[in-house]
């Protein structure tokens, strides 16, 4: 019995011819003597052939215009942004990467350049600067040409 | 149904792939679609949901058919897509507990030129029994079972497609033909 129960794990894998040599020649030899196992075999043969005989379920006369309608469906959605992003970074060649650099300078250059310190005494020129909402150097400029205005205007009252 | 399997399957899937040539694209879903929405219903107990799942294996294969190689059988890529997602789909239906069991119609496509009606009778009642003794395997032993019997795939394929050992096929197929045995010994009349 316990040899029984030890082969009729095998009797599966001994089916799909799936079983290696060595244990398969001693399961033969079990079968031989065992009837037993040989109608357990048999009934697993009688269940794979029907299940293989099982009829196919029928498909819907939509089915493959279903399949195209989803294929173009997809293409015509817009891409996620790290798909995109993913597809653009793998276009990219060799020359482009070597440009790479050459940008990130530039940029460095001109953010620099658009955000010169400003000497310390010129500090109340840019509180006045903010109240108009004037953040740039060159609207400073125009700050200052407004206090020699204001200037101009208290030397004309005092004349 | 077993597949007359050859190279031409993986020969049209990189034709596809080449010359992004449609026609190969469809002569391999007018192909595997019977066999595998076959699959996906007896997978699921859903006619309709097994035509989704199909269709959505056919769009993956479409949509990634630049990065297909063969380097296994067509047939073993295809169900081992289908498997992966009509695994997943129960998972969540699981977690749901919305499972749908009822038979929904399932397979009756007797032809007219078949047997005669009593074998036809007979031949239905035997599938509707293993139909209903195969929804009550675990998705897993059910998966491994289909793959088998009705795709003929080898353990290593069903291996690869249930993300496992092959002992543990071997395993699985054991329990799910036993298991199988004992429903029908159960339930006949």
């Amino acid at each position: 019995m316990r040899d029984c129960d030890r082969f009729h794990a095998d009797l599966s894998a001994h089916l799909d011819g799936e079983l290696a040599p060595g244990p398969g020649r001693a399961l033969e030899a079990h079968l031989r003597a065992c009837a037993g196992c040989a109608t357990s075999l048999e009934e697993l043969r009688t269940l794979d052939g029907e299940l293989r005989a099982l009829p196919e379920v029928g498909v819907s006369p939509q089915f493959e215009a279903g399949i195209w309608a989803r294929i173009h469906s997809a293409e015509d959605a817009p891409d996620p942004f790290f798909r995109r992003l993913q597809r653009w970074l793998r276009a990219r060649t060799i020359l482009d990467w070597g440009l790479v650099p050459v940008v990130v300078i530039a940029l460095a250059l001109f953010v620099r350049g658009g955000s010169e310190p400003l000497p310390e005494e010129d500090w109340a020129l840019v509180a006045d600067a903010e109240s108009f909402e004037l953040m740039l150097s060159d609207d400073i400029e125009l700050v200052y040409a407004l206090d020699e205005l204001e200037a101009w205007d208290t030397n004309l009252e005092g004349i | 149904m077993g597949l007359a399997e050859t190279d031409q399957d993986a020969e049209l899937m990189l034709r596809l792939r080449e010359t992004g040539d449609r026609r190969a694209f469809e002569e391999l879903y007018r192909r595997f679609t019977p066999p595998l929405v076959s699959f996906l219903a007896r997978m699921v107990r859903d006619r309709a949901r097994a035509e989704e799942l199909a269709q959505d294996v056919f769009v993956r294969i479409y949509q990634a058919r630049d990065r297909y190689e063969p380097r296994a059988r067509f047939s073993t890529y295809l169900f081992g897509i289908a498997t992966n997602l009509a695994l997943n789909d129960l998972d969540r239906a699981h977690r749901r507990h919305e499972r749908s069991m009822e038979a929904d119609g399932m397979p009756a496509d007797f032809g007219a030129d078949g047997p005669g009606l009593d074998e036809q009778i007979e031949a239905k009642l035997t599938a509707e029994r293993l139909d209903s003794a195969l929804a009550e395997l675990p998705d897993r032993q059910r998966a491994a079972l289909l793959l088998r019997t009705s795709e003929g795939l080898g353990y290593t394929d069903i291996a690869a497609a249930l993300d496992t050992s092959v002992s543990s096929v071997k395993s699985l197929l054991h329990r799910a033909r036993t298991d199988l045995l004992a429903r029908l010994g159960a339930s006949a009349p």
